[in-house]
């Protein structure tokens, strides 16, 4: 995070659940660390794990939503500033924040990548990609990478 | 000793060809720009002088004179050698020129729809896969304003395109593999008569390994597609006899040829393999790319080179490429590869923050920052050893001459 990041950041842990770790973001949302997206052992299921600590993927989450970094579905996706943090623990560089079904459920997320031929390809849509690269969130470099599945 | 040269046209550039005698840029607004080779080799020669020029010429517009014996021999005398590379002196084996006065023009016509991921200029047409499908267009380089109207050919969205051998193929991810032959028997002004065929049930790239097919899947090894092939004239007014593939076999797992070759030292065929590893693969090795024949393996993070063939009348068969000295190419992290490119002197690979070259020599740099897009031309005659790297605003065509000697005495 950058130094201006961080001195904005306001976000702070809320308490310890069962599942993992709450949050409320900056914007006063309630956001869950699951404890699945932080360790293969926990799950039976092979999930995409952060590589990056607790407090700064609820900080991901909440860049997003004070930038509106939102799909034509709800959901919210993350780049680190010109895609440089590593979130992931496969490589992700990228991170997709899944609209909650029902009110009042905390958000929760996971680092994704774009790349073609990974098992669990994710890729933000391009209005998402267009609104990073006009606020010059990330480069062109970066822009095609993930168009084009590089990323 | 290696020279790297690299010639720069600033712009905002979304991808690039050389194809006959010009090169096609598109611009990130999705229009085509074009220039003639020459107009770069005269404003080298103005901006950098004949030296400059000739080292253009020879190692990026027309790199088939690089691999001629003639050429060899005169590398050879140590003089000549010297005068040839005395431009690369003060960067001590770079040269990097940057063409700002170059001027492009536009070509006339429409656009296809959505985002392009991939293009390619094959037989005077213009392949297009896109967000929205997969497009033909007619674009002959010597008749630019006869760019006509686009065909679509498929409607849903397509991510590479490979043409050559009077075919086409084109990956849709999960929608598959769809391959047409191509006629080019009628008017330019025909449309596009659509023969295309599903041939596999997914696919995120293809390449042709001589002209058999490999398709890239999820998978850690691609599916080979041996072609059915024939020979005769594509056109009416053609001089020469090409190969035409008509169609493929169905596709085949060579994972487990491709793991025994790697750890034979002989040529391994398919149905050689026992049977339970056909059926059961132990531990499998990953195809990063291909140039041609020779596939680009990683096994237990040791890079291998290995060359698949497939003779009409044979077996599908690999043998280790021991040219490609494995301790020579794995000096860099296989994790950090993002694509990889053919050129005729072996490999171009994309890595996160540069672009490399594998030669029979080892690896080496040739472009030190990260790439939009890569394009190499192995297949093409004249531009066979050429990379084009999409920059963030710029492309860069780079050329490089390999003697493959540690120390040159006279540089």
């Amino acid at each position: 995070m950058s130094d201006m990041e961080e001195s904005l950041r306001t976000c702070e842990r809320a308490r310890v659940d069962t599942d993992g770790i709450s949050y409320i973001s900056c914007s006063e949302t309630s956001y869950l660390s699951l404890n699945y997206h932080r360790s293969q052992t926990s799950t039976k299921h092979e999930k995409a794990c952060w590589d990056v600590p607790r407090e700064d993927e609820c900080h991901c989450f909440c860049e997003s939503e004070i930038h509106q970094w939102v799909d034509p579905k709800g959901n919210l996706w993350y780049v680190s500033d010109g895609g440089s943090v590593i979130l992931g623990k496969d490589g992700e560089r990228l991170a997709f924040f899944d609209e909650p079904e029902n009110d009042g459920d905390p958000w929760h997320g996971f680092p994704v990548s774009g790349r073609r031929g990974g098992a669990k390809r994710l890729r933000p849509p391009q209005s998402v990609l267009d609104k990073w690269l006009s606020s010059s969130r990330i480069s062109k470099v970066m822009y095609d990478r993930i168009m084009t599945g590089r990323i | 000793m290696r020279y790297t040269l690299r010639v720069s046209i600033p712009g905002d550039w979304r991808d690039a060809w050389m194809y006959k005698e010009k090169l096609f840029l598109w611009s990130r607004s999705g229009r085509i720009h074009f220039c003639d080779l020459t107009s770069i080799l005269e404003t080298v020669r103005k901006a950098s002088g004949p030296s400059t020029a000739a080292l253009v010429e020879y190692l990026i517009l027309r790199n088939d004179w690089k691999s001629s014996g003639s050429f060899r021999r005169l590398m050879e005398l140590p003089d000549v050698r010297s005068a040839f590379l005395q431009e690369f002196r003060e960067g001590g084996g770079e040269l990097a020129v940057v063409l700002k006065e170059l001027q492009t023009k536009v070509v006339p016509g429409s656009e296809p729809t959505g985002y392009m991921y991939d293009c390619q200029l094959y037989a005077n047409r213009l392949f297009e896969a896109t967000s929205e499908g997969f497009f033909i267009s007619y674009l002959n380089p010597k008749y630019l304003d006869r760019y006509l109207s686009i065909d679509q050919v498929l409607d849903f969205e397509t991510v590479a395109v490979k043409a050559k051998y009077s075919c086409v193929n084109v990956s849709a991810e999960g929608r598959g593999l769809w391959f047409s032959p191509l006629d080019f028997t009628g008017d330019y002004e025909d449309p596009f008569e659509a023969q295309i065929e599903q041939v596999a049930d997914s696919s995120i790239s293809c390449s042709f390994a001589s002209r058999n097919l490999l398709n890239y899947t999820d998978a850690p090894v691609p599916g080979f597609l041996k072609a059915h092939e024939d020979r005769g004239f594509p056109h009416a007014r053609a001089q020469y006899e090409d190969w035409k593939v008509t169609g493929y076999e169905q596709q085949i797992d060579i994972s487990s040829l491709t793991m025994e070759a790697v750890a034979a030292s002989k040529r391994v065929t398919y149905d050689d393999l026992p049977v339970e590893h056909i059926k059961k693969p132990v531990a499998q090795p990953t195809v990063i790319g291909n140039s041609n024949y020779r596939m680009l393996v990683e096994q237990a993070d040791k890079l291998h080179v290995v060359n698949i063939s497939a003779y009409p009348a044979d077996s599908v068969a690999a043998r280790r490429d021991s040219a490609f000295k494995v301790s020579s190419i794995t000096e860099f992290d296989a994790s950090q590869i993002i694509s990889t490119h053919a050129i005729a002197s072996g490999f171009v690979v994309e890595l996160y923050d540069k672009v490399i070259a594998i030669t029979h020599n080892g690896a080496f740099d040739i472009y030190q920052n990260p790439a939009a897009r890569v394009r190499s031309f192995g297949e093409s005659r004249r531009h066979q050893d050429v990379t084009a790297v999409i920059g963030e605003d710029d492309v860069s065509l780079i050329g490089f001459l390999d003697l493959g000697v540690e120390e040159d005495p006279q540089f």
